[in-house]
């Protein structure tokens, strides 16, 4: 973990990164290249004399609240259900947002953070926050070469509302170094370069979908598979607004639209990802 | 709601940061209205207006010889015509209001440029090129005349149009105005061209280097080398230069090449990065304060 006195010298060479005719020592710097920048700047003495370990983060002015909605569940892959119970708010400077006890809302740091490819770092809450029933960030690491503003998930776990404001201090971010590869540790985040927060996708990856598919499925997604590869020899392309049932024989159709609600909108995602992958890269 | 400028964008392009230089064109109708210049420049407006109607005395004997017989339009000398149009001004409303209006047009062009500089321009292609609508406004003046006027003009405020930016525009089809209207958009049409020197002096005496600052290339530049590190710029000087160097990094095919999952989406995180500038910029602002 980085102490007070480097996190500053780093924060130092970042506030140099973006400077015209830097000497040809300083342009070189791998920490002028590969900079650690937080905007609007934390000023690197003043932190340096705190001692402090870690750096503390304002609340942004953009908030995702989750609402009740008329949904039995959440499906762990259908996008369009985020649509439903996610709602985008914006507080002015000044203005509070007031979370009750129990409820739950997303937001972001003020703070524009870019790490470099050497270096991690997570947030965590602030005490004094903490004591008060306000909980923030339950997915907590911040991934090497992360660029943007960091989601913070709030949770009010007291008794009463907590009126919480932009721009005040509202969590704390402890740095890292991270020690192999750097070109290997660049962020992938679906989060990465946004200034607002979102409920993002979970994508269920290979290893549970084989566990959970029908046999059926793996059959389905090859003939898909093969009746898009026919229909771009036919007509040299698919139409990027089809909708995934055009290319989709009858049978199959049918046996999609008699499955359970869950394990149809966990067909339909595969085959819209074939789709949106063929449409893309159709030599493939 | 006083302290706020509202733009109609297309919907898909409503939280577009490169489209707000034409915030500029809207504060420049403000600026008319707060500093009364529909009215100061009238007098002018009508002279301009009557000056072309000298130089178009033969179309003006065509379409109006039936409607007027109190005076011999053919002959009259110009001191005569001139006291004929002051007191029949009733025929040319349409060109005063037409030439009126595509003045106070031509400030608001000339305030966008002035505010935002080259990404005035930019963003105004982005929305406008090649046309604007499927039928002439006569409120406006001619795209091609609004382009040329700015393209002219654009030096005298420091600023360098884009290469080819004239030869992306054309005009919108005209309605097929015939006699004593097709006249008055006419005329209109040409009496901006002798106001335009008063247009751009009033733009240029209220919008001073000390009231607002001259965007600045280098200051773009500088704030593109933050853009280039995924970062947004601290200490920028205004909203256009940001707004600038936003453009330059839009127009850059390779920027963020070195980190592909960035530049697949590179338009998009770009748009996210200038907001985020804006927004440093103001709490930098608010700080100073």
């Amino acid at each position: 973990m980085l102490k007070a006195n480097e996190i500053a010298r780093r924060l130092k060479l970042g506030a140099r990164a973006g400077e015209a005719g830097l000497d040809e020592g300083m342009a070189n710097n791998p920490m002028v290249i590969d900079p650690l920048v937080i905007v609007p700047m934390v000023d690197p003495d003043e932190f340096a004399a705190s001692g402090s370990a870690s750096i503390d983060l304002r609340l942004g002015t953009w908030f995702v609240s989750l609402r009740q909605a008329r949904m039995s569940h959440l499906e762990v892959d259908a996008p369009s259900q985020n649509i439903q119970f996610a709602k985008t708010h914006y507080v002015p400077f000044g203005e509070s947002y007031y979370l009750h006890p129990r409820s739950f809302v997303l937001a972001t740091t003020l703070e524009w953070l870019r790490l470099p490819g050497n270096m991690a770092a997570y947030v965590i809450g602030r005490s004094s926050w903490g004591r008060r029933g306000l909980i923030i960030a339950t997915a907590t690491g911040v991934h090497p070469g992360f660029k943007g503003c960091l989601t913070l998930e709030i949770t009010n776990v007291g008794e009463i509302p907590i009126a919480i404001r932009p721009g005040m201090a509202i969590c704390q971010l402890f740095f890292h170094e991270v020690i192999g590869d750097e070109s290997s540790n660049s962020d992938r985040s679906q989060f990465a370069g946004s200034r607002k927060p979102s409920i993002g996708r979970i994508r269920p990856d290979d290893f549970f979908r084989k566990l959970t598919n029908r046999p059926q499925f793996a059959w389905i997604v090859s003939q898909y598979k093969r009746a898009l590869a026919n229909r771009i020899d036919e007509q040299g392309g698919l139409d990027p607004s089809s909708h995934i049932f055009n290319y989709l024989d009858e049978e199959s159709r049918k046996y999609i639209e008699e499955l359970p609600v869950g394990e149809r909108l966990s067909i339909e995602s595969q085959l819209q990802e074939v789709l949106a992958r063929t449409i893309s890269h159709p030599a493939e | 709601m006083p302290s706020y400028v509202l733009i109609g964008l297309p919907a898909p392009e409503s939280s577009n940061p490169l489209l707000l230089p034409l915030a500029g064109h809207e504060l420049g109708h403000s600026l008319w209205r707060a500093n009364n210049l529909g009215e100061e420049l009238y007098p002018k407006v009508v002279g301009a207006v009557f000056a072309s109607i000298f130089q178009n005395k033969d179309d003006f004997y065509k379409t109006y010889h039936s409607e007027i017989t109190d005076i011999d339009i053919a002959k009259a000398q110009p001191q005569e015509l001139a006291e004929f149009l002051k007191n029949n001004i009733r025929f040319f409303t349409n060109a005063i209001e037409w030439a009126r209006s595509q003045a106070e047009e031509t400030f608001c062009d000339f305030t966008g440029l002035r505010l935002f500089g080259v990404s005035y321009l930019k963003s105004f292609a982005y929305l406008a090129s090649p046309r604007l609508s499927m039928q002439r406004d006569e409120a406006y003046p001619r795209l091609t005349t609004r382009v040329r006027n700015l393209v002219e003009i654009a030096p005298r405020f420091g600023v360098k149009p884009p290469e080819g930016f004239e030869g992306l525009f054309e005009d919108d089809p005209e309605a097929d105005y015939q006699n004593s209207m097709r006249f008055n958009l006419t005329v209109a049409d040409e009496a901006l061209g002798d106001l335009r020197e008063s247009i751009f002096n009033k733009a240029q005496a209220l919008l001073s280097d000390e009231f607002v600052p001259t965007p600045s290339d280098d200051e773009a530049s500088q704030i593109l080398r933050w853009i280039r590190l995924v970062v947004p710029a601290k200490g920028a000087r205004s909203l256009a230069d940001i707004l600038n160097a936003a453009w330059l990094a839009f127009e850059d095919k390779t920027l963020w090449k070195d980190i592909p999952d960035l530049h697949k989406k590179k338009d998009d995180v770009l748009k996210e990065l200038i907001l985020k500038n804006i927004e440093i910029f103001e709490i930098e602002s608010r700080q100073k304060d």
